[in-house]
């Protein structure tokens, strides 16, 4: 039997991430093999990319988790809620209740009195499925982000990357070799990255359609990835929420045109 | 039409590679291209004095919003047998100046002092 730690709230969010990591890779035959990604899995249980860190990160006990998300998580990983929250308690899933025993209890005369429950339990599921359904269709189309929030992201895109001078103490020349520098910057084109550094000057607007040529053509965000990697100073906010925003709308675009997208994972 | 003499669309294309310039120098410093003016301003008084024309004229030049006018230039480059807007250049960029814009400096002065 696993072993918990001697703090049992501790023990409780190690269990949760746990069983986090164990929806990447039941959903492993369905992925050609592969193990899901974080980003699949938050589209199977109902939450953003940032919600996924914050539970990650051990910021959350399960038990302030909505019920309808461990209701999918239990869903996913084959289980029923109580065997999950039993898990998260003990480190061992209880046994599975399986629909014979649900349909014996059923036609037992000791299930008879409970009827009602099992009734208003039903109408309470099926609810639940309907409204499932809505927000699934609501995603499937992200909201176009408007001129205003590109440009605006943009402008807090500079103003990030003047954090990191002074969070780093480095001069505005280091810090832009440092992002240059960045493996994976060493990918972009000259003219992108001259693109990207009028933003961070503050000499040009982003646009949408600027953004989107260059998520589309290097399948990610030059930008926040080599922001990650010349400083820890974490991505929150507005920018998060905008860079987030316009993310998963591009998300949207590149999935049509057959192109790969990977999101940034950020505090959203 | 004298060959040496100075076409319009030379002092087009002298803005324009003089804006190139001036935008390359505010992203080599990383500054913005108010910050890599008045940079560029500072210098050039310091080396020549008040620009002639004025510092908004100047200023225009850099960002490519307007034509060096042609008089500016025959005059500036008789009095000092070169142009100022490179001298400050090289004095402000380490490294070499792009060289198209350093060949047709020396071609415009070159016609300018025999015009």
């Amino acid at each position: 039997m696993p072993k918990s730690s001697s703090d049992p709230h501790e023990s409780q969010i190690k269990y949760f991430i746990q069983a986090l990591n164990h929806a990447q890779v039941i959903g492993t035959s369905l992925n050609q093999g592969k193990k899901l990604s974080q980003r699949d899995v938050c589209e199977i249980i109902g939450i953003t990319i940032g919600t996924y860190t914050k539970y990650q990160r051990g910021q959350v006990h399960p038990t302030d988790v909505r019920s309808g998300i461990m209701r999918k998580l239990a869903k996913h990983l084959g289980v029923t809620t109580d065997s999950l929250f039993h898990y998260f308690e003990t480190g061992e899933y209880s046994d599975p209740v399986g629909i014979d025993s649900v349909v014996s209890f059923i036609q037992s005369e000791a299930g008879t009195k409970d009827y009602p429950r099992i009734l208003h339990a039903l109408t309470l599921n099926s609810k639940e499925n309907i409204k499932d359904t809505e927000v699934k269709v609501i995603k499937k189309v992200p909201k176009k982000p408007t001129v205003a929030e590109v440009k605006r992201a943009g402008q807090l895109a500079a103003q990030h990357f003047k954090n990191i001078q002074r969070a780093e103490v480095i001069s505005a020349k280091e810090a832009w070799k440092l992002f240059v520098d960045s493996e994976f910057s060493q990918m972009v084109e000259t003219e992108h990255l001259d693109a990207i550094l009028d933003i961070l000057r503050g000499e040009a607007i982003l646009t949408l359609e600027t953004m989107s040529e260059v998520y589309l053509t290097y399948g990610r965000c030059p930008v926040v990835t080599a922001f990650r990697k010349i400083s820890e100073l974490p991505i929150d906010g507005e920018f998060a929420q905008l860079v987030h925003n316009a993310e998963l709308y591009i998300a949207h675009v590149a999935s049509k045109q057959n192109k790969s997208f990977e999101m940034s994972v950020v505090d959203v | 039409m004298n060959e040496n003499q100075l076409k319009p669309e030379d002092y087009v294309d002298y803005s324009r590679l003089l804006n190139v310039q001036f935008v390359d120098f505010a992203r080599r410093e990383i500054i913005s291209n108010d910050q890599a003016g008045a940079r560029f301003l500072d210098r050039f008084t310091e080396m020549y004095g008040p620009p002639l024309g004025g510092t908004e004229l100047l200023g225009d030049i850099l960002n490519g919003k307007t034509v060096l006018p042609s008089e500016i230039c025959v005059s500036v480059c008789k009095e000092y047998c070169h142009c100022p807007l490179i001298c400050v250049f090289k004095s402000l960029i380490e490294g070499s100046l792009n060289t198209e814009l350093v060949d047709l400096s020396n071609r415009i002065v070159a016609r300018a002092l025999v015009s």
